[in-house]
């Protein structure tokens, strides 16, 4: 199967595995224009998170990167011609971002900024721009899966359970899933030090916790293949939306979402980006105004 | 930029961040960096790393004793401030602000310790310390240097040796 994933590659030598990602069909232009787009406005959505924070970033968000996004998102949606310099002038601001923040910067950030940066050194070339943020797709979704491996806190269940302890979103979820007596044992622990075993015996919840890093090992490169990559998508956006469902991380659900749609073939998926990127903004607003909601 | 040029520059750039995780994840290992930081997508695979830190002074009889980190507005600043870096950077953070701060608060110490205290899931499942770390300083002629860092294993909380 590699083979035929190989095969046909236009770009030969030692960085040929780029065209792994390739898209097998024509609509790269269009979902290069619609990536864009969409990234225009999701550095609005991400960055309004941060107004209010008592703290020098916060302070910096509001007087100076998310003027700049929703100048870049203004002009680069209303002028096709200037979106070039709106995504450099948002690749900037997210690179400034990132050295203010470090190194308590999130993962989400860094896959903005490498998103960015892929669109704006591609500009001339958008099938590549696609193929190397398809690519990104791949590279976090096996890495996340092999780092829960390696650190082995979802064999047992423990990390699922001690997140079903702390954090509520979490626990109305988990609720549904855990037993009666195992959901109030783990409640009551409550996350204090000196507590445990958070190991599940529940046999659904240890099978869940593993299908998580299983999942995302296993559809990361499948994603690559042209015979699996229908059945990756949609089972690696089953995932995502079903890890959201406790994580109610909204604004990085539909950035992972749009980058999954990149990947569907035949049509250009990413023309849902308005939706995406509406949703972000409402779960921008939504943080701010309903914070009860507990979204982030 | 020629097409080949932006070809060479992007699968470049793609092939360190796919290597990259596989680096954090050494650092997570070896030097205590937190998973969750520096790009590894390695967010959710454990506990948010969270601790506490002991300050102890010992004088000239070799006597112990703790040290109130509130003693001076400068020593609680470079403690927060140290103690936020540590669980993002682990054993790259750099202590000696901590040290210096103890030593302008507390002159009358011959050598001073700072513990760390990692807390987190152990890999039988319990919250408890799952690493320590303890950091030694002296006075030299040049001021205070780190004599030390040891290791030593992390004790039993009490409901676990209770247990």
């Amino acid at each position: 199967m590699l083979s035929s994933v190989m095969t046909q590659s236009p770009s030969p030598g030692v960085f040929s595995f780029v065209d792994w990602a390739r898209a097998h069909d024509e609509h790269d232009p269009q979902r290069y224009d619609a990536l864009s787009s969409f990234m225009l406005l999701a550095m609005v959505s991400h960055c309004g998170m941060l107004i209010g924070r008592d703290v020098e970033l916060g302070r910096m968000a509001a007087t100076v990167l998310l003027p700049a996004y929703v100048l870049s998102a203004v002009v680069g949606l209303s002028s096709r011609s200037m979106r070039p310099y709106c995504l450099a002038l948002s690749l900037a601001m997210t690179t400034w971002w990132l050295v203010l923040a470090w190194p308590n910067f999130a993962n989400h950030l860094f896959l903005e900024w490498s998103v960015l940066l892929f669109l704006v050194l591609s500009q001339r070339d958008p099938e590549l721009g696609m193929k190397a943020a398809r690519w990104m797709i791949v590279i976090v979704l096996f890495h996340s899966g092999l780092q829960k491996m390696v650190m082995g806190q979802y064999f047992n269940g423990a990390f699922l359970a001690f997140n079903t302890a702390t954090i509520q979103n979490f626990s109305d979820f988990m609720g549904l899933v855990l037993s009666g007596d195992e959901f109030a044992r783990i409640r009551e622990m409550a996350g204090k030090p000196g507590t445990g075993p958070y190991a599940v015996s529940d046999p659904l919840f240890v099978v869940m916790s593993n299908l998580v890093w299983i999942g995302e090992m296993s559809l990361g490169p499948l994603l690559l293949f042209k015979k699996t990559r229908k059945f990756a998508v949609a089972a690696a956006i089953a995932l995502i939306v079903s890890i959201e469902l406790g994580a109610r991380e909204l604004i990085f659900g539909c950035l992972f979402g749009a980058l999954l749609a990149g990947f569907y073939p035949r049509k250009n998926a990413l023309a849902i980006w308005p939706v995406l990127a509406g949703v972000q903004l409402l779960a921008m607003f939504a943080f701010h105004l309903f914070p009860q909601l507990r979204l982030n | 930029m020629t097409p080949r040029i932006r070809h060479k520059v992007v699968g470049l750039l793609l092939a360190v961040l796919i290597i990259w995780p596989l680096v954090q994840q050494q650092l997570v290992l070896r030097y205590r960096v937190s998973p969750w930081k520096l790009a590894g997508w390695a967010m959710y695979t454990t506990v948010m790393p969270r601790g506490n830190m002991a300050l102890t002074g010992i004088d000239a009889s070799g006597r112990r004793v703790p040290l109130d980190a509130r003693s001076s507005a400068e020593l609680f600043s470079t403690r927060s401030d140290f103690m936020s870096v540590r669980l993002m950077l682990g054993l790259f953070a750099d202590p000696l602000p901590v040290a210096r701060a103890m030593a302008g608060a507390h002159p009358a110490y011959q050598k001073w310790e700072i513990t760390v205290n990692e807390v987190g899931l152990s890999r039988r499942g319990w919250l408890e310390t799952i690493h320590q770390t303890v950091y030694s300083f002296k006075m030299t002629s040049t001021g205070v240097e780190q004599a030390n860092v040891s290791y030593p294993a992390a004790p039993l909380t009490r409901k676990r040796a209770e247990g």
